[in-house]
């Protein structure tokens, strides 16, 4: 990839709303131009269904053949691949924002697709990249998804932006018997169906825990979960997509005003 | 109550100099280690900033998860009620709940606010999915809790967001359980003579709306035996669903749930409002598709 670079901007570009401008120019963060990381691959095939067993279940059916049991684990490939996609993209957009002599970016927009079929994943990141007045450039652009005065709110909270970020996990439960029996009403009512119960656990805590394992004493806001299930083949698959902010404490909350509680008569 | 919160009382907020945040970000980027951290948090910044003004922070994301077996032919027409997915339905909430209790005392929290519960019922199973962000109390500078509720030790389940939690607790309530009561019905066969006399005619299915109104009833009791056992007093913000089974129409289903409240405070109080009137009254822009003619 050797395209990746800023065109020379003669006058800035942003892609704030009026009233954040008006906020980051009150806050003395001068905007230096609408930046961008791009991202379109190929997902490997196999990376779709190479999955190890983490959990394995006993044979339930009580049946005198030998059963598959079926097991619960993860697609390590395919979440490893949207996340290189995602991190490949924030390493663009950091690179134009570098280049512009920016000290970070607000607004932060993500957008992920398959811009063919399930085998290609794309990524779009972008946002207005901004200089601190009198301030100097920090060694990485910090990145996030806040600007004008919800980024006022979260400073006067004591907190500073790090990144954005971005994890997935995908938990496949491979249906054995233990499924055809406890999934199929064979076993009668009341009965936990544990691999579905684990495989949903496991595909929340994995993105939970990804983004945890990087935070390095940085705190995850602003966090949206997104859980889809798909059946291939005889397998469930569950997919949790964390996209959230990790912020950083620098100083103790101030205390925050009591609200005002208001009715509005505009409605 | 101990007085952890004080009515909100409309006191001016003085909105911070804003040039001094943007000096604040600049030297805040290049502050050593954070002075504290580790916390997730799926709540606006808006709600937390809130919580903030009770003396709650977020702690952690938590989640729960119950899958339960629903027995072969539970579906079948047939009279009543499917008793079999009501068990299966409590049965699969109580154990997500639990789950999620387990992850907020972890998280040394004092309850779990913005609740949003998935429910999925399919022929042979119900999947219940509750997932929400545990808040724990900001400590002073003596290293106390400013929040002081804690009701008996249990941390409580709630699915209102973070500024109905602030109304409600500035007000004296309590939030205690996430409650729920469900039936699913089976809407009762039409004689073959009825259901074609019917047919060319605009008349009401009295068989379905007598079986909503009957799962209603069913549900309803159950929600407030519930919150009787929650040790609540009252439920606010109920969501209520409605409907025919995909899978199985002649089945009514009706779900209602929502949090469990008890008045911890002497009395109830009643913050003081001040009115607002937007004056920016909407543009009409003019469009230039209107010339083409």
């Amino acid at each position: 990839m050797s395209t990746v670079t800023a065109p020379e901007p003669k006058a800035f570009d942003s892609g704030l709303t009026i009233p954040d401008f008006a906020a980051c120019l009150s806050m003395g963060l001068r905007p230096v131009g609408l930046v961008q990381g791009y991202y379109v691959g190929q997902i490997a095939s196999w990376n779709n269904y190479s999955a190890y067993p983490d959990i394995n279940y006993p044979c339930a059916c009580m049946e005198a053949e030998i059963h598959n049991p079926g097991w619960v684990g993860r697609v390590d490939g395919l979440d490893s691949s949207w996340a290189s996609a995602h991190g490949t993209a924030l390493t663009r957009i950091l690179k134009e924002a570098g280049d512009l002599g920016a000290h970070g970016i607000v607004g932060v927009t993500t957008e992920m697709n398959h811009p063919t079929n399930e085998n290609s994943c794309e990524v779009h990141l972008y946002g207005t990249a901004v200089v601190v007045e009198g301030s100097h450039a920090p060694r990485i652009p910090w990145t996030t998804q806040l600007a004008g005065h919800k980024l006022a709110k979260l400073i006067e909270a004591g907190l500073v932006p790090v990144s954005v970020i971005y994890a997935r996990c995908t938990a496949v439960m491979a249906e054995g018997c233990y499924m055809e029996f406890y999934g199929s009403g064979r076993c009668g009512t009341g009965y936990e169906i544990k691999p579905l119960q684990d495989a949903h656990e496991l595909a929340r805590s994995g993105a939970i825990n990804a983004v945890k394992k990087v935070a390095n004493r940085a705190s995850l806001y602003d966090v949206k979960l997104s859980v889809h299930e798909s059946e291939r083949y005889k397998s469930t698959y569950i997919t949790c997509s964390l996209l959230g902010s990790l912020v950083r404490q620098v100083r103790t909350t101030l205390p925050i005003a009591s609200p005002v509680p208001t009715i509005n008569l505009g409605s | 109550m101990t007085g952890g919160t004080a009515p909100l009382e409309g006191a001016e907020h003085k909105e911070a100099d804003l040039g001094e945040l943007g000096r604040l970000l600049g030297e805040g980027q290049h502050h050593g280690d954070a002075i504290a951290g580790g916390n997730t948090s799926d709540l606006s910044l808006d709600e937390i900033l809130l919580l903030h003004s009770v003396g709650l922070e977020p702690a952690d994301v938590v989640f729960g998860i119950g899958c339960v077996s629903i027995t072969q032919g539970a579906w079948v027409w047939g009279t009543g009620e499917v008793t079999d997915a009501r068990s299966a339905f409590h049965k699969a909430l109580d154990d997500a709940k639990a789950t999620m209790r387990r992850g907020c005392r972890q998280a040394k929290a004092v309850g779990v606010l913005g609740v949003e519960v998935e429910i999925e019922m399919s022929h042979h199973r119900c999947v219940i999915v509750v997932t929400g962000t545990a808040v724990r109390p900001v400590v002073d500078q003596s290293g106390s809790p400013i929040f002081k509720v804690d009701y008996h030790n249990n941390p409580f389940l709630s699915d209102l967001s973070a500024r109905d939690f602030v109304v409600l607790s500035t007000s004296g309530w309590y939030p205690l359980d996430l409650v729920a009561g469900v039936c699913y019905a089976h809407a009762p066969r039409r004689s073959m003579g009825t259901a074609i006399g019917q047919s060319t005619q605009n008349v009401e299915l009295t068989n379905f709306t007598e079986t909503l109104y009957q799962a209603r009833e069913e549900a309803m009791e159950q929600l407030q035996s519930h919150i009787t056992a929650a040790g609540g007093t009252g439920l606010v913000d109920a969501k209520i669903v409605d409907r025919p089974m995909h899978f199985a129409h002649h089945v009514v289903e009706f779900i209602a749930y929502g949090t469990a409240i008890k008045m911890l405070a002497k009395e109830h109080t009643h913050p003081t409002m001040s009115l607002v009137m937007p004056l920016d009254d909407v543009v009409n822009k003019f469009e230039a598709t209107s010339l083409a003619g």
